[in-house]
């Protein structure tokens, strides 16, 4: 049967291109959707979707444009529209964990904390953690993947540690 | 707290995606084949279901693709199932008599659909694993001999009619189970929750649960196939 079946606008060798383009992203956007959606099945399937997404826009895509946060903020979005039309989100939630002061980092589960914490934050400040500290990127990628400036992915990752009580002292700006 | 100790919790918190490597293949085959899948959803979007002339006008199109299609899967296998593995009825060498079933210098993992038994066998090394009846294609929509390999494993599938409203063949949309996809062309192998387990096998094809050329299996022997079966798994679907 047919393998590529382009669409009639893409010229030969689009398809190449973005097999090559995407090929090498699809580990870290594994990634990605593994620490946002918590279910290897729906992982797996919001990167399928992200995939035809980034099919469909790829023709649209500026040649100068970096590839890996334009991919990750297809995929990130697939995150989102899943836990939206997810009903039993609110319910792995979960509550969040009791706090009794002290560094956070040297309690016994801290681990399960900040993973009920997590589930607890919204999208796009979990989103924003998950890209920094997660995935390393760099806050000026952190902030391309968000849409935003490196600045304020920056102010936005600090606010999400916030709320996850995880305090930084400093955190160098050429970071 | 420093950066880095951030980065050691967050790593501990989330863990590793759990077989990263077998997902990074499956995902790697499907975008290979993102091109025809979206080519297949946009078809199935141009057609506005209320304009029948134009609905029609497509469905010619979409037919004449399909069988295009077809004739093009059975040109590119003829190759294949010219060397297709022996049959299990081919006789044994004599001195090394496996177990009966068995088919010698088969891959590790083998599956065939035998068109005219309406039966699926999956071999284990060459020896019978899973044998069950199934449901093919009917006589106008004819699931095409050919030698496959499997590309996309999905735990849930929606399956969505590419013909018309108006077609006799359309169909509504469907969301099936354990989706075993063998061609970009649209052959898959996959669970019809809506037909009855006594349907399956010889005849059924002819019959009312007759497909659209997909391989319908039964639910509780698909989930054994579909946990066994792995990107690349060798299909053969012979008359």
């Amino acid at each position: 049967m047919t393998t590529t079946t382009a669409p009639a606008e893409a010229p030969e060798g689009v398809h190449d291109s973005f097999v090559d383009q995407l090929q090498p992203l699809l580990p870290v956007a594994h990634r990605l959707a593994h620490a946002m959606l918590r279910s290897p099945d729906e992982a797996e399937d919001a990167i399928q979707d992200a995939i035809l997404n980034a099919w469909r826009a790829f023709g649209r895509l500026r040649p100068d444009s970096a590839m890996r946060p334009w991919f990750l903020t297809i995929v990130a979005n697939q995150c989102r529209q899943r836990r939206r039309n997810r009903w039993w989100s609110v319910i792995k939630g979960g509550e969040l964990p009791e706090l009794s002061g002290g560094d956070p980092a040297d309690r016994p589960d801290a681990a399960g904390d900040l993973r009920r914490a997590l589930a607890r934050l919204p999208h796009d400040q979990r989103l924003a953690v998950v890209l920094r500290y997660y995935l390393d990127l760099s806050f000026d990628e952190v902030g391309r993947t968000l849409g935003v400036s490196g600045p304020a992915a920056k102010s936005r990752v600090h606010r999400a540690l916030t709320r996850l009580r995880l305090e930084l002292p400093e955190v160098p700006d050429h970071a | 707290m420093r950066e880095e100790r951030v980065r050691d919790l967050f790593a501990e918190a989330l863990g590793e995606p759990r077989q990263a490597a077998a997902a990074a293949q499956r995902l790697e085959a499907f975008l290979r084949l993102a091109p025809a899948l979206e080519a297949e959803r946009q078809a199935e979007r141009r057609h506005p279901r209320g304009a029948a002339a134009l609905a029609a006008a497509l469905a010619a199109l979409v037919l004449v693709g399909l069988l295009a299609v077809r004739a093009g899967g059975d040109r590119l296998a003829k190759p294949a199932t010219a060397g297709r593995p022996p049959a299990a009825t081919t006789p044994v060498p004599a001195g090394s008599p496996p177990a009966p079933g068995c088919v010698p210098n088969a891959p590790a993992r083998l599956i065939v659909v035998d068109l005219t038994a309406q039966r699926l066998t999956a071999y284990d090394s060459g020896c019978p694993f899973l044998e069950t009846p199934v449901t093919t294609g009917g006589p106008e929509l004819p699931t095409p001999p050919g030698t496959y390999h499997l590309l996309v494993k999905s735990a849930t599938w929606r399956v969505v009619s590419p013909y018309p409203i108006s077609s006799p063949h359309w169909f509504p949309d469907t969301t099936v189970h354990d989706y075993l996809r063998l061609s970009a062309g649209g052959l898959a192998i996959h669970s019809a929750e809506w037909e009855p387990a006594d349907r399956y096998g010889p005849g059924s094809e002819r019959g009312a649960y007759a497909t659209h050329g997909d391989v319908h299996v039964q639910v509780a022997p698909l989930q054994r196939l579909y946990d066994w079966a792995a990107i690349g798994t060798t299909v053969v679907v012979r008359s």
